[in-house]
């Protein structure tokens, strides 16, 4: 498991403080492109307020959640905000263990080490064994 | 069991919406606990107490006030996300001027630090889609 780095973070009032002792890792499944989906956007909000809890946090990117990770995207001229400019932040936040399904890259023609983020690409056969690694599954 | 539900589909858009309120119900009467439901992307819809179903349909809304009564549930409704999808508390609607709030009481806004807490918290966290 990668070691969270300790980050200084300031909460929203609204938010109460999280308890010291639980400590549960959370594997993120995005499946969802950046813009067929509120989720793509939202997901990734959510993934920075829990890596803010400095809870130990690993991402899966799954089926069209691949796409998240293309270079050059531009939601600008739809109106939106592009999810995949802020994947390169989250090692920042102490993420630092990415995945992307293999068969979901080959499948969309993109290539693993030409992406917005370093990725591990992993088999589907291997995502089952992944999965068993985390207390807590978080699906986008 | 401690249980936390992430519901992000709307009432009546998608069948989501409605399998989470039947795994609350079933997950209750089988004596475990539900430590939180957090309603997020459209899912922040199920809040609005304007909702107002047909005479023949189910009232998902009213069904979970009702559950949530019966169990001192706690829902939460992403703020960010309601906001943008005008569902709103009384203090939001002063504080951005608008016409009128909906979010029923037994609904809470608040924020992701709540989906992070239930995550680190439950034994079980499930995703409604």
């Amino acid at each position: 498991m990668a070691s969270m780095a300790s980050t200084s973070t300031t909460q929203s009032d609204s938010t109460p403080e999280p308890a010291a002792t639980a400590t549960r890792s959370t594997l993120v499944v995005c499946r969802h492109s950046c813009f067929s989906s509120s989720l793509a956007r939202e997901g990734l909000d959510a993934i920075l307020a829990s890596a803010a809890f400095e809870q130990p946090l690993a991402i899966l990117f799954m089926g069209d959640g691949v796409w998240q990770l293309q270079k050059q995207q531009d939601g600008s001229i739809v109106q939106q905000k592009t999810p995949s400019n802020s994947l390169p932040i989250l090692p920042m936040y102490g993420v630092e263990r990415f995945y992307a399904q293999h068969s979901a890259l080959e499948q969309r023609g993109l290539q693993a080490d030409s992406l917005v983020l370093p990725v591990k690409p992993i088999r589907d056969a291997e995502i089952g064994i992944l999965r068993q690694e985390f207390d807590t599954i978080l699906s986008f | 069991m401690k249980f936390s539900l992430v519901v992000y589909s709307a009432p009546y858009s998608s069948p989501g919406a409605y399998s989470a309120y039947r795994f609350a119900q079933a997950c209750l009467q089988s004596g475990h606990q539900i430590y939180r439901v957090f309603f997020y992307g459209n899912g922040v819809q199920t809040g609005s107490c304007l909702s107002t179903p047909q005479q023949d349909e189910f009232d998902l809304h009213g069904a979970w006030q009702q559950l949530a009564q019966e169990h001192q549930l706690d829902l939460v409704v992403c703020i960010a996300a309601a906001l943008k999808r005008g569902v709103l508390d009384q203090k939001e609607q002063q504080r951005y001027q608008k016409s009128a709030a909906n979010l029923a009481p037994e609904f809470e806004l608040s924020g992701l630090g709540q989906l992070a807490d239930a995550a680190a918290q439950s034994d079980r966290l499930l995703t409604f889609a």
